[in-house]
C-alpha cells in the first residue's frame, strides 16, 4: 500500500481556511489512520490557528504554509508564518523548549489550565501548544530564520 | 428549549427535566471564544436556579481557546456552589483525552463532576 499523502496549502491567513483544513485531513486520512486522525487535526489546527493569530507578512513569507506529509514511518505537519515580534519568537521557542525538557507533558498542561484559571488574560489562553504535547503525542520544533517561524510536529507511526 | 448560536457552535437549554440541561453542538472553533461565551455564561450562571447538566457528547470539535471560557464557566459555578455534571462522550477520542485534563481540575472542586458517558 502506498502509504504517502501531502496536503500542501500556502494561503493569506483567513480564520475558515482552518476547518478547511480540518476536512481535508479527515477526507484524506482518516482511513488510512482512524485512531491517528483526531491527533493529526487538533496539532495542524493549534499550529494554523497560532500561525493566523500571531503572523504577519513578511518578504520572505507573505503568506502562512501549511504542509502536512505521511512518509512511511512518520507523519510530519510543518507551519511557517513570518513574524516580526521578537516577544512572540521568545516566547514560542521558550514553550516548545520547556515542553521539550522532560517534563510529563500532562503536568505542563494542566500547571497552565491552573494558571488560566486563577489569572485569565481576555483572549489569551496560549494552550495550543500545551494541547499538542500532551494531547495528541506530536514532538514539537521551532524554527526561525529571516522573520519566518516554523513550527514541526513529528510523529513516529 | 432555547437555543443560541456562536459561529458553528449551537448552544441548546433544556429546562424540563429535573436538572437544566445545556449541551454543546457543532463546533468551538471561534477566534475568540471568550468574547461570546464569557457573557453568555455570566447570564446563564445568574439566571440558573438548581442543578445543571452540561453535554458535550456531540460536540464535534474545540479548540485550545475554548478551553478559557470553560474554565471561567466551572469557577462561576463553583462560586454560585451550583451542583454540575458535566458529560463527554467516552467514544470519541479527543474527548476523551480533553475532558481528561478538565476531570483532574474538577476533581479539586466541590460541586463539579465530569464524566465520561
Amino acid at each position: 500500500m502506498n502509504n504517502e499523502t501531502n496536503i500542501v496549502y500556502s494561503i493569506t491567513p483567513s480564520w475558515q481556511f482552518i476547518e478547511e483544513i480540518r476536512q481535508k485531513i479527515r477526507k484524506n486520512l482518516v482511513s488510512k489512520f482512524p485512531d491517528l486522525v483526531e491527533a493529526i487535526i487538533i496539532c495542524s489546527s493549534e499550529l494554523c490557528e497560532n500561525a493566523i493569530k500571531y503572523g504577519v507578512s513578511v518578504p520572505k513569507k507573505e503568506k502562512i504554509n501549511f504542509n502536512l506529509m505521511v512518509k512511511d514511518d512518520h507523519i510530519l505537519v510543518e507551519v511557517s508564518n513570518g513574524v516580526t515580534n521578537a516577544e512572540d519568537v521568545t516566547n514560542v521557542t521558550q514553550t516548545v523548549d520547556l515542553i521539550n525538557s522532560g517534563k510529563n507533558p500532562e503536568d505542563l498542561y494542566l500547571s497552565r489550565l491552573h494558571e488560566l484559571m486563577e489569572n485569565p488574560k481576555p483572549g489569551e489562553s496560549k494552550l495550543g501548544l500545551y494541547r499538542i504535547a500532551f494531547e495528541t503525542g506530536f514532538q514539537l520544533s521551532v524554527r526561525f530564520k529571516n522573520e519566518v517561524l516554523t513550527l514541526i510536529a513529528k510523529m513516529k507511526i | 428549549m432555547n437555543e443560541v448560536t456562536f459561529g458553528a457552535l449551537r448552544l441548546v437549554i433544556d429546562e424540563s427535566g429535573e436538572r437544566t440541561t445545556l449541551s454543546f453542538l457543532g463546533r468551538s472553533d471561534d477566534r475568540n471564544p471568550s468574547n461570546t461565551l464569557n457573557p453568555f455564561f455570566d447570564k446563564f450562571v445568574n439566571d440558573l436556579k438548581g442543578e445543571l447538566n452540561v453535554d458535550f457528547k456531540d460536540l464535534e470539535f474545540m479548540n485550545s481557546s475554548t478551553v478559557l471560557p470553560l474554565l471561567q464557566f466551572i469557577k462561576k459555578l463553583e462560586k454560585k456552589g451550583v451542583k454540575s455534571f458535566f458529560f463527554y462522550s467516552k467514544d470519541s477520542r479527543w474527548q476523551s483525552v480533553s475532558f481528561k485534563a478538565l476531570k483532574t481540575i474538577a476533581d479539586s472542586l466541590k460541586n463539579i463532576s465530569i464524566e465520561a458517558k
